[in-house]
């Protein structure tokens, strides 16, 4: 069993804490699923993916998909953290004339690879991205997030037979298992046994981590594979809501509207800062993780 | 040399164009043979998994490619709705979708495989262009036309070849609708495979002293604005597809006008003809389907004439305004009743 109780460093928790005064400022999100997605989102951009903030369409970038839109204020928060957007748009995710919706758009956020939302896209996105480059001899990886419900959908399963057939290489596949589903536990809603093993069935190398251990996800994500020609599933155990006492593991907290003032307290207390302290700016990511 | 294909056209376009990718799912392996031996990294045939299938196209686009995808007409549209809507248009990705076997060109296959619906759904897709021409010839010029354009169409291939009109004479031209036949007492607005019954249905009844018009449509959306301009002007309408009378062509035309008559006032007689919203019953031929639909020559003729005849209303009898629009629809539906 993989742990997932390791300390959050200061990073972790500045980064919360600006999603935290995001949600606040918003009025609330889906809280669940981009806290517990945040250090996924953290190794890709701080770490894995070659990415210049400067020039969004570098043709040589990886590309990272967040197959799991709804996760978006974790990309929000790195895209801000790293430059692509400036951090007080945080405040506005959702309101009116703001480019940061409640899932991410293709187009209007420097950044972001692909509009989703809708569950189940982004792994055949991804993998029909992997193929062009491949053909254009672009040396560019593609890094899908998909959440563990949204395993359940059935094109996620299509496109991993499809990505397995092609040899992609290129691809990789980040599932973040919070084990909770917007209706309750994924176990007792719609059981999805063992991903690693079910991807390593269609053909896929595999690996499980601690998805809120930035060091060894990116490890992980750089290590040599078994097979080299195949693409790779990384199964990121995670708790959904992590880092807020009253959200962890709480399926009600997968998407909150409002907030009280003691569950404020509470939420920034958590973050180990109190409710009149203004967002910090989180340590810069790739200096903090060269210093690792 | 023989009429070019719409596989030709692909074949060609990709040749020409590195970005042109064909993308197939589970087609007949003769389809592109030649283009799978001399371009083996341009042409992809996929598996049974529609959703998939667009999504992978969208994501090569989204890198640069010109996909041409192509299913069974009903697969094609129905199971990858979605990925339609948000892969492709939402992201404004050149992908062009050939559904083969559309309308009723599979009656014998039965209801799964009849895309009698396949208009309507995507009349809802926001900047796709919805294409249905009437041979294999126009279907090639006009895939032609968009895979060079880089425009997000949907093209159903023809699977019969009718009888050369005069129209064939004039290459079709991309969201161009043609007259073909003028007239002043009603205007037939045929789409594609039907375009040669409305023009025999027109000079049968031309020989009974009716002078009706015929509009050959290939491109549904974007409808041309000429076209809405020339029968807004004729005192009848009748619109003739193979698809369903609600969702198509018909309704997309009927939109227009009744969107103009509110600056105008001038509102057609209006007639749609096509199938009922229910499932294409029994099997048979393409012909079976369409006589029994009453989309035959002879029932074409029968609705126009029926529509023209001189309305009967009582002077001052507001409430029976109301009432021809029901008179012609109620006798041409017996033609498709329930067996």
């Amino acid at each position: 069993m993989i742990s997932t109780q390791a300390p959050l460093d200061e990073r972790s928790l500045a980064l919360r804490r600006t999603a935290l005064a995001s949600l606040v400022a918003t009025g609330g999100g889906h809280v669940g699923g981009s806290f517990s997605a945040m250090e996924i989102m953290r190794a890709l951009y701080d770490t894995v993916a070659t990415h210049d903030p400067a020039d969004p369409a570098d043709p040589g970038r990886d590309r990272v998909i967040l197959s799991k839109g709804h996760a978006c204020l974790a990309q929000y928060t790195l895209l801000a953290d790293h430059g692509y957007l400036d951090p007080a748009e945080l405040a506005t995710v959702g309101k009116r004339g703001s480019r940061l919706g409640g899932h991410p758009e293709r187009g209007l956020v420097p950044g972001v690879e692909c509009s989703t939302g809708a569950l189940g896209h982004g792994l055949s996105l991804g993998l029909g991205m992997a193929l062009q480059l491949r053909r254009r001899g672009s040396t560019g990886r593609v890094f899908v997030v998909l959440g563990d419900g949204e395993l359940g959908e059935g094109s996620v399963w299509e496109a991993a037979m499809s990505a397995s057939h092609h040899r992609l290489a290129n691809l990789s596949v980040l599932v973040d298992l919070n084990t909770l589903q917007s209706a309750g536990p994924t176990r007792e809603i719609l059981d999805p046994g063992s991903p690693a093993a079910r991807f390593a069935a269609f053909g896929w190398n595999t690996a499980e981590v601690d998805g809120h251990d930035p060091q060894a996800l990116a490890k992980t994500l750089q290590a040599p594979r078994a097979e080299p020609e195949r693409p790779l599933a990384v199964i990121c155990h995670t708790v959904k809501g992590r880092g807020l006492d009253l959200a962890e593991n709480v399926p009600t907290w997968h998407y909150r509207i409002g907030f009280t003032e003691p569950e404020l307290e509470s939420l920034w207390r958590s973050l180990g800062a109190d409710q009149t302290a203004q967002p910090d700016s989180p340590v810069s990511g790739s200096q903090q993780e060269a210093d690792a | 040399m023989s009429t070019p294909t719409v596989w030709d056209v692909v074949h060609h376009a990709a040749r020409e164009d590195q970005r042109v990718v064909f993308i197939g799912s589970d087609l007949n392996p003769t389809i592109l043979s030649g283009m799978r031996t001399e371009l083996p990294g341009q042409f992809f045939m996929e598996g049974i998994q529609e959703q998939n299938v667009i999504g992978m196209a969208a994501g090569m686009a989204l890198e640069g490619a010109r996909p041409v995808v192509s299913t069974i007409s009903t697969f094609l549209t129905r199971r990858c709705f979605e990925q339609i809507l948000i892969d492709i248009a939402l992201h404004e990705l050149p992908v062009v979708l050939l559904g083969t076997g559309p309308g009723v060109a599979y009656h014998h296959f039965g209801p799964t495989h009849c895309a009698v619906d396949d208009l309507a759904l995507l009349r809802t897709v926001p900047g796709l262009t919805l294409l249905s021409p009437k041979s294999m010839a126009e279907a090639a010029a006009l895939t032609d036309q968009a895979v060079r354009a880089g425009v997000f169409a949907y093209l159903r291939v023809p699977r019969y070849e009718p009888a050369p009109i005069a129209a064939d004479l004039e290459p079709p031209v991309l969201g161009r609708a043609v007259r073909i036949r003028d007239g002043h007492d009603a205007t037939i607005v045929a789409l594609g495979s039907l375009t040669p019954n409305a023009l025999v249905a027109a000079e049968a009844l031309a020989a009974e002293g009716l002078s009706v018009a015929v509009e050959h449509v290939h491109t549904v959306r974007p409808l041309d604005p000429d076209l809405i301009a020339r029968v807004s002007q004729s005192p009848v309408v009748v619109t003739v597809e193979e698809h369903l009378r609600d969702g198509g062509l018909g309704t997309e035309l009927l939109h227009h006008l009744a969107d103009a008559a509110c600056g105008t006032g001038r509102m057609p007689r209006f007639l749609r003809l096509g199938l009922e919203t229910r499932f294409v019953s029994g099997y048979g031929t393409w012909e079976d389907a369409i006589a029994e639909a009453g989309l035959d020559t002879a029932g074409i003729a029968t609705a126009v004439r029926t529509v023209t005849r001189p309305l009967e209303i009582p002077a001052a009898d507001t409430a029976a305004v109301a009432a021809p629009a029901t008179v012609a629809p109620a006798t041409v539906a017996l033609k498709g009743s329930p067996r």
